[in-house]
């Protein structure tokens, strides 16, 4: 009886062992890091990457350096001999203040991407590059994904392509770079896992890789590493350059032309299925929806012109059904006095100008370089896609603390407001009641460039 | 010539008296030496003159005398033996003249005919056991020395060396006589013609080795002993270790042999001196008369060889039935088979802990971890002061008991553990007539079998240690209830220390005995002894917890208990194994091994359930003792079953075709053992951290003085570790965390600004994580694993990726990633305890530790770190006197059980 009663006991007690649970382990967490694009700034330190910069006996470059609160800034160029320490310069800007800072009083030795740090925000960078004939430039990106989109490239005749690869951080990184077209997908050959030094850059020339085509969108993917692209569209005269974008379905251009430009709209669709592309209208006087539609079929660009949508200058603003990116070019189309008698339909570029959109709405803007450069023009561009009039206050950013303008915007309006020439001011910080959209355009020479708004988080 | 008599006890004078008197050869002097004031009171009574010692006797020898002869109470001369010996002595000028010793009991017997030592001063008669006289080596000859019973000095010779050495045992002295004659030119012969009988007595055995041991330190050069002495601690400890397989036990004895010469060492200086002051000859001179090797090693050998015959059946004998009787009896193949499987499952740990798990090599001094143990700096992760746990005090202590070489303390915590267990479930079965085949099987399966080896995977090294105490902490209090009142309080006193070590080891695990042996006592309720043993044990227990200070008096034991997840998943086979050899051998077996077989299986099912607890509450620690326990019940079920196939005679019929199958379960589980064998880590996880971080150990400037932020899994990271956001990491010391490290105390200021960091980094508010994370002294971040962090430091602007190692890894760009930076930039080294660096009177030190103001004069808390004078170069912490004190009465406690369960034993 003891026997049976010690098995019993002991089989019991096994049976309660085998049934009690496992102890549920947390579910790990995903971090996404610096990954999202999120290009806003931030009321923290931030760090900036603007990879088409150049410096040299032909251009300069400027870094536009804009902050709310005082801030510590340094900034890094790298270099591109091997093992060489990169060329650094701090300084400090006053709060709320902006400056423009020439990259050739650091180095000058061509090109010269590199990167901005604040110890505080909410601050912001764009690169704006110029010479006799061009000017080119567009914000900077804080954000660092593994997957970059970059629409609007194109391989046809007069238009020279060029995709910037930067990798500022000490890891080599290991990228593949695909394309589409209008018609599909591009074999871009050589372009797949591509190393790119650390603290380096390449320059891909796509002209020559996949020539004669009208419209390239690329999309930059690291299995290893980090890079920051940047697209450079350039024609004999003048050249263009964004940054790399996520997808959203709305895209929001306060800026889209300037006087005897001709926009374009390209939109890029990565997904699986077709997107209903819907182009609203925004004028000083009022707005149109759904003025162009389209459909964006999957991973094949489509380039909707949009420049005989308004008379003078407009905004626009891009919705769709599934995510995409998006880019505004902007191109100055004349006839080529040589080919006329041959050809008389054939035109060529002069200026050209390009620019990402923003995503969102917001009711605090950055925008950093207008009057940075004492030789050019700058224009801001204010979009109010709500339906109420809201009022924006301009606050002029430099070295010495200026007043606030006020104006106000009705409702589905857009309002373009071009700066004097100001001594001492590099940019301008706009507050608002209702979410608003704010770009400023830059003109010298033969030059014009788009440059897209900062938003200040919160 | 003077014949001196040198008595112990009085009452043998008067035979030796009465022989010397009737010497042919006439001394001119009878004396007596020592023995007190009985020894005068004897001499009185026999007409001799008496002197308190040898040095008195040597001090007032008349000029005229040229000999001494000195023999000891007791022997009896033959007539002739004085003459033989004054005659050959002056006719070979030999200085030191030694006679032929027989045993008194059986004259034909020979005891010593001279004898040769080895280095190490131990002697060699070369006579077998019992061997007869037959004048076989009657011939004068040199030797290295002769017995003490009966030798002939000359006189400036005696003068010249002061006599015997009083303090030795007498076979010791005179081989030091011997010796030190030899060393001034004296030649020493024995003369066989000269007999004399002696009593034959047991030998004082630590006595004499520690006489041999002053001997050997006294005469030879510092060259010798620098290798003749390690030489010689080493071969005693391998005789204490081998020894009990051949019915000796010399471990005390070696211990205390050597603590004697610790105590003497200033007379044994004094003695050298003396000794070596007017030598005549070199070492050479002494290695002329000697062996090579070890005269105790040819001994043990020898005996051992003896042992192996005896259990060997002849040629003619192989049979299924000689064989059964072996497997019956085979204590002394059994041993030393479980000996070598311990051996050799533990081989590779010759070279220290593997760094896996909680499982790191011990730091690298011994007296250091043992500080940190009483009340020093707990290094892990920022350091705090919180108590390490009580196993790495026992660890510290072992490894200064081994000249602080961590390595061999860390293969002599677990091979002793090995050994320990094995022989300890073996003596434990043995309580219920369980033999040494199945008993030592049993102790194999106790230290590596399926419980077992679950704690080595989960690198439970205390528990491991402790594993092999556990039997020992029920054998003692269940062996048979001593008579006297002393040999009583002397085994409640060893139940106290074994408890006590064990619960070093696991704390835990104290209360498992009492608890073991209460269900034992419920089982077999009509024997008194489980009882009495509950008692005992109980007290046992009691007394072990105040050795667990200063721990147990400052740990908090909830968090201790729930710390971790307790959740153990044994094999499926092997636990059906157990069930199966569970279920016949209750069945099968007599009505008392069944009960014993039903306890065991109680236990491990109650250990398994114990230790599955972890969505109740219980973490690690409860794992891991819980498998100690699953461990035990698991030796003592296949111990029983494995016991019944041999009892041929009771388990017969049907029970004996069940008993088979039980075997076969029993047999599956023992055979899994071998699955340690092969790696030979005692069922220890494979290094793993040197692989992945050890190249830090590389990196120019003084890695040592930097930290690592390992990122990985829990299960990938060494020891405890913290999460941020849901992510773990932990922070430890570069190139390679030591044992001391694997425990983090609570989270504290340094923890959380690290913790904020991160969040941070991880919310991208934050790119230069290099710079960061050298504030905490973190050079490295290096991933173990997948981990979500991963994203987090690809991006960043000062953190140099490293190249061609299997996990991500980036060192830091920062200027100083080091842990205490002066004022001036400067970096300060680490030393073990503390750091060090160039004095500066005007300059501060700021340390990346946890911030508390016994870090050195002039303390400032800055943020959550330190900042310190420079003024004296170096830094330490001052330990936290009431835990230093705590920990020495701990070690006062355990010396005294110790000693008190030694006193009863001997009063048994």
């Amino acid at each position: 009886m003891r026997r049976l009663l010690l098995l019993v006991v002991a089989g019991a007690l096994a049976v309660v062992a085998v049934t009690l649970p496992r102890p549920e382990a947390p579910e790990g967490p995903s971090f996404t890091g610096a990954a999202v694009i999120d290009d806003i700034a931030g009321a923290q330190g931030s760090v900036w990457y603007c990879p088409w910069m150049n410096a040299g006996a032909i251009r300069d470059a400027y870094l536009m350096l804009g902050t709310v609160p005082n801030v510590e800034v340094e900034v890094t160029l790298p270099s591109p001999v091997p093992n060489e320490d990169a060329d650094r310069a701090l300084s400090t800007i006053l709060g709320p203040g902006a400056e423009a800072l020439e990259v050739a009083s650091i180095v000058r030795r061509g090109d010269a991407p590199g990167f901005v740090e604040f110890d505080d925000g909410p601050a912001a960078v764009s690169a704006v590059v110029t010479s006799d004939s061009i000017v080119t430039g567009d914000r900077c990106v804080a954000s660092v994904p593994k997957l970059w989109h970059l629409p609007g490239g194109t391989t046809r005749p007069g238009r020279l392509t060029t995709l910037r690869l930067f990798n500022p951080f000490p890891e080599a990184a290991k990228v593949t770079v695909a394309g589409t077209s209008e018609f599909g997908e591009v074999g871009l050959v050589g372009l797949t896992s591509l190393d790119v030094p650390g603290r380096f850059w390449e320059d891909i020339d796509l002209n020559e890789i996949v020539p004669l085509l009208d419209d390239l969108s690329l999309t930059v993917s690291a299995e290893e590493g980090l890079v920051i692209p940047s697209l450079v569209v350039s024609t004999d005269l003048d050249e263009a350059s964004w940054p790399g974008t996520g997808l959203s379905p709305v895209w929001e251009f306060p800026v889209v032309t300037q006087t005897g430009l001709v926009p374009s709209l390209i939109i890029s669709n990565p997904g699986d299925a077709e997107a209903q592309i819907e182009v609203d209208v925004y004028t000083s006087e009022g707005s149109v929806e759904a003025v162009r539609t389209a459909v964006a079929a999957p991973r094949t660009p489509v380039r909707i012109e949009i420049g005989d949508l308004a008379d003078r200058f407009f905004a626009i603003r891009v919705r769709a059904s599934e995510p995409v990116s998006a880019v505004v070019v902007a191109e100055d189309l004349v006839q080529s006095v040589a080919e006329e008698a041959q050809d008389p339909e054939e035109v060529v570029a002069q200026r050209i100008a390009g620019t990402v959109g923003v995503p969102e709405p917001a009711n605090r803007w950055l925008l950093t370089g207008p009057g940075g450069v004492r030789t050019a023009t700058s224009t801001m561009w204010i979009m109010n896609s709500g339906a109420n009039p809201v009022t924006v206050s301009i606050l002029p950013l430099g070295s010495q603390s200026g007043t606030a303008d006020k104006v106000q915007l009705e409702g589905g309006t857009v309002r373009r407001v071009v700066l004097s020439q100001a001594s001492g001011v590099s940019g301008y910080l706009l507050e608002a009641q209702s979410p608003i959209s704010a770009a400023w355009s830059i003109e010298a020479g033969d030059g014009v460039a788009f440059v897209s708004g900062i938003s200040i988080d919160g | 010539m003077v014949v001196a008599i040198v008595a112990s006890d009085p009452q043998e004078l008067a035979v030796t008296i009465a022989a010397v008197r009737q010497q042919v050869y006439e001394p001119a002097m009878l004396l007596v030496v020592g023995a007190d004031s009985e020894g005068r009171h004897a001499a009185d009574a026999a007409g001799a003159a008496w002197v308190s010692s040898i040095g008195n006797l040597i001090a007032g020898l008349d000029p005229r005398v040229t000999h001494v002869w000195l023999i000891h109470g007791g022997t009896v001369p033959r007539p002739d033996a004085l003459g033989s010996l004054v005659h050959e002595s002056e006719r070979v000028e030999a200085g030191i003249a030694g006679s032929k010793l027989l045993s008194a009991e059986h004259p034909d017997r020979l005891i010593s005919v001279g004898m040769a030592t080895d280095v190490f001063d131990a002697p060699y008669t070369g006579l077998d056991e019992g061997e007869i006289d037959a004048g076989q080596y009657d011939v004068l000859r040199d030797v290295a020395a002769v017995g003490g019973a009966s030798v002939l000095v000359r006189r400036d010779l005696v003068r010249g060396l002061r006599g015997p050495d009083p303090l030795m045992a007498p076979g010791a002295a005179a081989i030091d006589l011997c010796q030190r004659a030899r060393l001034r030119g004296g030649r020493v012969v024995v003369v066989p013609t000269s007999e004399v009988l002696v009593p034959e007595r047991p030998r004082e055995g630590w006595r004499e080795e520690a006489g041999q041991i002053r001997s050997m330190l006294k005469v030879y050069s510092l060259l010798t002993l620098v290798w003749a002495v390690p030489l010689r601690f080493l071969i005693g400890l391998l005789e204490a270790i081998v020894a009990p397989f051949v019915g000796r036990w010399t471990l005390f004895g070696w211990i205390r042999a050597w603590f004697w010469n610790l105590f003497h060492l200033p007379s044994t200086i004094s003695g050298r001196r003396n000794a070596r002051q007017h030598r005549a000859v070199g070492d050479t001179e002494l290695f002329r008369f000697q062996l090579r090797g070890s005269a105790s090693m040819r001994r043990l050998s020898g005996e051992l060889g003896e042992v192996l015959r005896d259990r060997l059946p002849g040629d003619d004998r192989i049979s299924l039935t000689e064989i059964g009787r072996e497997l019956r009896q085979p204590a002394f193949i059994v041993g030393a088979l479980a000996l070598a499987f311990s051996l050799v499952s533990v081989r590779t740990l010759w070279r220290g802990f593997p760094a896996v798990g909680y499982s790191l090599p011990l730091p690298a001094s011994g007296p250091d971890l043992v500080g940190a143990y009483a009340g020093a700096w707990n290094p892990g992760g920022f350091g705090s002061v919180e108590p390490l746990p009580p196993f790495l005090g026992l660890a510290g202590v072992v490894q200064t008991a081994l000249f602080g070489n961590g390595a061999v303390a860390s293969w002599a915590l677990i091979v002793g553990a090995f050994i320990a267990g094995t022989w300890g479930t073996t003596r434990l079965l043995r309580t219920w007539q369980v033999e040494a085949v199945a008993g030592a099987a049993a102790g194999l399966v106790l230290m590596a079998g399926p419980a077992a080896r679950a704690i080595a995977a989960d690198t439970g090294l205390g528990t491991l240690v402790a594993l092999g105490v556990l039997p020992w902490a029920l054998r003692v209090p269940l062996a048979r209830w001593p008579a006297t009142r002393w040999a009583q309080i002397g085994r409640v006193a060893a139940a106290g220390w074994v408890a006590a070590l064990m619960a070093l080891g696991a704390p835990l695990l104290v209360m498992a005995p009492p608890a073991a042996l209460i269900l034992l006592a419920l089982i077999t309720p009509r024997e008194p002894g489980p009882w009495r043993a509950v008692a005992v044990s109980l007290a046992g227990s009691a007394l072990a917890i105040p050795v667990l200070m200063p721990w147990v008096s400052t740990v908090d034991l909830a968090a201790y208990v729930a710390a971790g997840e307790a959740f153990w998943e044994p094999g499926l086979l092997l636990a059906a194994a157990l069930g199966i050899a569970l279920l016949f051998s209750v069945i099968t077996a007599p009505r008392r091994l069944a009960q014993i077989a039903g306890w065991g299986g109680v236990i491990a099912a109650a250990g398994g359930l114990l230790a599955r607890t972890g969505d109740l509450g219980p973490g690690r620690e409860v794992q891991l003792a819980a498998m100690a326990i699953a461990s035990l019940g698991v030796a003592v079920v296949v111990g029983v079953s494995l016991e019944l196939i041999s009892q041929v005679r009771i388990v017969t019929g049907w029970r004996r075709l069940l008993a088979g199958i039980g075997f076969v379960g029993a047999a599956a589980v023992a055979v899994s053992v071998v699955l340690v064998l092969l790696p030979g880590r005692a069922g220890l996880p494979a290094d793993q951290l040197d692989d992945a971080i050890g190249f830090t150990g590389a990196a120019d400037g003084d890695p040592h003085s930097s930290r690592i932020l390992l990122v990985g899994s829990e299960d990938e990271l060494p020891g405890e570790s913290r999460s941020v956001l849901g992510a773990p990491y932990r922070v430890v010391s570069a190139p390679i965390p030591a044992l001391w490290e694997a425990w983090l105390p609570e989270p504290r200021s340094s923890d959380a600004a690290l913790d904020s960091v991160l969040v941070e980094l991880i919310g991208g508010e934050s790119f230069r994580a290099g710079a960061d994370l050298a504030a905490f002294g973190i050079r490295w971040v290096i991933f173990l694993g997948d981990s979500p962090l991963e994203s987090v430091f690809v991006g960043q602007l000062d953190l140099v990726p490293l190249e061609g190692l299997a996990t991500p890894a980036f060192v830091s760009e920062a200027e100083v990633p080091v842990r205490a930076v002066a004022s001036d930039g400067t970096a300060w080294t680490r030393t073990s305890t503390g750091y060090a660096g160039t004095a500066d009177a005007n300059a501060r030190v700021r340390l990346a530790e946890s911030a508390n103001s016994r870090w050195g004069s002039n303390w400032e808390q800055v943020d959550w770190a330190n900042e310190v004078d420079a003024a004296d170069g170096s830094i330490e912490f001052a330990a936290i006197g009431s835990r230093r004190s705590q920990a020495f009465l701990a070690a006062a406690i355990f010396a005294a059980l110790v000693a008190l369960s030694w006193w009863g034993r001997r009063r048994r």
